[in-house]
């Protein structure tokens, strides 16, 4: 592993445990370059013993305009001790690539939905059908 | 052969019998005119050449024959085409005239410092380098400097001074670069700007190829000791680096171009290390939400739908009062969270009570995305505006109301802005 292909994506603030993973809590509220699992690398707060994990993005629904949520990420099976308040945790660096740029065009493009739906189209049982 | 013809040929012979001898002296003179006289002749001439560039190859047996001044006459003749000249002394081929070559011919190779702050590319060699007094065969290409007009320098330490300084003067906003640089003259200005008016940095950086990476050398190794941060040492010398768009500082409080956060990587800062730049993060500005939105009559998730969503390899974690799940959700102001932990594990739902299908069901449909080979290491944002785009085109087989849409259509926008803010275009 090349330590320089890391950057820091964020320091920890806060912990829960939930069903046996632990939630890291975040100082940001963006998703950053983090996709839904990932390999992370984490520094104790001093900024040495770096240590790997997977570690899962964790995704939230909010009502809009509600305060943004911390972003957060879930690492099963360790205890908050491992992973100390005011550690930092390493995300490997990456550009955005054409697939995603593709399917982010796609997306915004994508017409506003017709009120109530599309209608109801029939056609004819037997018979040649008719064009819609 | 016609009468017309005939007339023209005969008006030809008229002309020709026109055509007398000279009989001025002069002419007889010339006419008359022996070996010595020609040669006095030659010799009272200014331009010795005959006309022929026979005399003036270096291969040529005749070349030691050479009047005098004839280097002097080889340049009487030039070609210039854009950076490079061609002339008798420079016998260039068109190969030649590629970029590339001096104006006198010699080949240079150009060292392209590719700069963190430079916001493009940088350009071709300016024609001020490749002609006129500076024909090295050494060429730097900097991307924000005009050579030529800049007669100022800045020593590492001196570099290191100013940064110093710009720190210390917590800086609260930055002015966009490009605006700054497309002003003329503006970083020969910024030079003189800086402590102790130094002199002559192409000078400086010109002693060698490697003057450059020297210098940064240099100040990253001191910068180093200076920032205080929790990044490798590359990283923190990138960091050092983009330190350096900071030189077009002032005023305060306004937001920082988009473009020059990026290019100094302000967005993989924490917010307590922008601080310490003197740098304030704020949130995004997010469209603002209709007051009808916050009321809008929801579909309920009905226990049904959540036992369905269970049988599909999820867990659903729903917060009673007091729940560490409840509390987790408060905190963090959110109406749902999903998460796996492993590739092959199932997600983790966490909802309140009495949660909306949408909420429910959007939470669930994040895990059918991650088994999607053209969705898999997709950018978390788009995976957000893909699954409510889902929705809304789907909204007749999910069984959803118009509230349940014009919920998603809002979310989706504001996806959409985080995604414009996270660089997609």
């Amino acid at each position: 592993m090349n330590d320089s292909n890391y950057q820091l994506f964020f320091r920890v603030v806060d912990h829960r445990v939930i069903r046996g993973n632990l939630i890291l809590v975040s100082d940001r509220t963006d998703s950053g370059q983090a996709r839904t699992l990932e390999i992370i690398q984490v520094k104790d707060p001093k900024g040495g013993n770096a240590k790997m994990y997977t570690a899962g993005s964790v995704s939230n629904w909010q009502m809009p305009g509600a305060k943004p949520a911390p972003f957060c990420m879930a690492i099963k099976g360790i205890k908050p001790e491992e992973i100390p308040i005011g550690s930092t945790v390493w995300l490997e660096s990456r550009e955005i690539t054409e697939k995603e740029l593709k399917l982010y065009r796609k997306l915004a493009k994508s017409p506003a939905p017709i009120p109530g739906g599309l209608p109801e189209v029939s056609q004819p049982k037997g018979g040649k059908k008719q064009a819609v | 052969m016609s009468d017309a013809k005939a007339k023209d040929q005969g008006d030809q012979h008229q002309v020709k019998s026109e055509v007398q001898p000279i009989h001025s002296p002069d002419a007889e003179t010339v006419r008359l005119a022996g070996r010595v006289d020609m040669d006095r002749v030659e010799q009272a001439r200014s331009n010795a050449s005959d006309g022929s560039l026979r005399h003036y190859q270096a291969t040529t047996q005749v070349m030691r024959n050479l009047p005098v001044d004839w280097h002097e006459q080889n340049q009487s003749i030039e070609l210039i085409d854009g950076d490079v000249s061609v002339s008798r002394t420079n016998p260039l081929k068109e190969a030649n005239l590629a970029t590339g070559h001096n104006a006198d011919g010699t080949p240079y190779k150009v060292y392209t410092a590719q700069a963190s702050q430079a916001l493009e590319k940088p350009g071709e060699i300016a024609t001020a380098l490749t002609q006129g007094d500076y024909q090295s065969s050494t060429k730097l290409s900097v991307q924000i400097t005009n050579v030529p007009e800049v007669s100022t320098g800045i020593k590492p330490e001196q570099a290191l001074g100013y940064v110093g300084q710009v720190m210390k003067a917590g800086a609260k906003a930055v002015r966009p670069v490009e605006e700054h640089l497309s002003k003329p003259n503006v970083v020969n200005q910024d030079l003189w700007n800086l402590p102790g008016n130094i002199g002559k940095v192409m000078e400086h950086l010109s002693q060698s190829p490697e003057q450059l990476d020297k210098d940064v050398a240099a100040i990253t190794g001191q910068v180093l000791d200076t920032i205080d941060k929790p990044m490798t040492a590359e990283r923190r010398a990138g960091a050092a680096g983009a330190l350096m768009p900071m030189f077009f500082f002032e005023g305060g409080g306004k937001p920082i171009d988009k473009a020059a956060a990026n290019q100094m990587k302000l967005d993989q800062m924490t917010a307590e290390e922008l601080k310490m730049l003197g740098i304030e993060r704020a949130e995004m500005e997010m469209p603002a939400i209709p007051e009808e939105l916050k009321d809008l009559p929801l579909t309920k998730a009905s226990k049904e739908f959540l036992d369905a969503i269970e049988t599909k390899n999820r867990v659903i974690e729903i917060g009673g009062p007091d729940s560490y799940v409840l509390q987790h959700l408060d905190s963090i102001s959110a109406e749902a969270s999903v998460f796996i932990t492993e590739p092959l594990e199932p997600d983790i739902i966490l909802l309140r009570e009495n949660p909306s299908k949408i909420a429910a069901l959007e939470e669930f449909l994040h895990g059918t995305q991650r088994k999607l080979d053209n969705l898999k290491d997709i950018d978390s944002v788009i995976l957000e505006m893909h699954v409510k785009d889902f929705m809304i085109r789907h909204r007749r087989m999910l069984g959803l109301s118009d509230s349940d849409v014009q919920m998603l259509e809002a979310l989706k926008v504001e996806e959409l802005k985080r995604a414009k803010m996270r660089g997609y275009k």
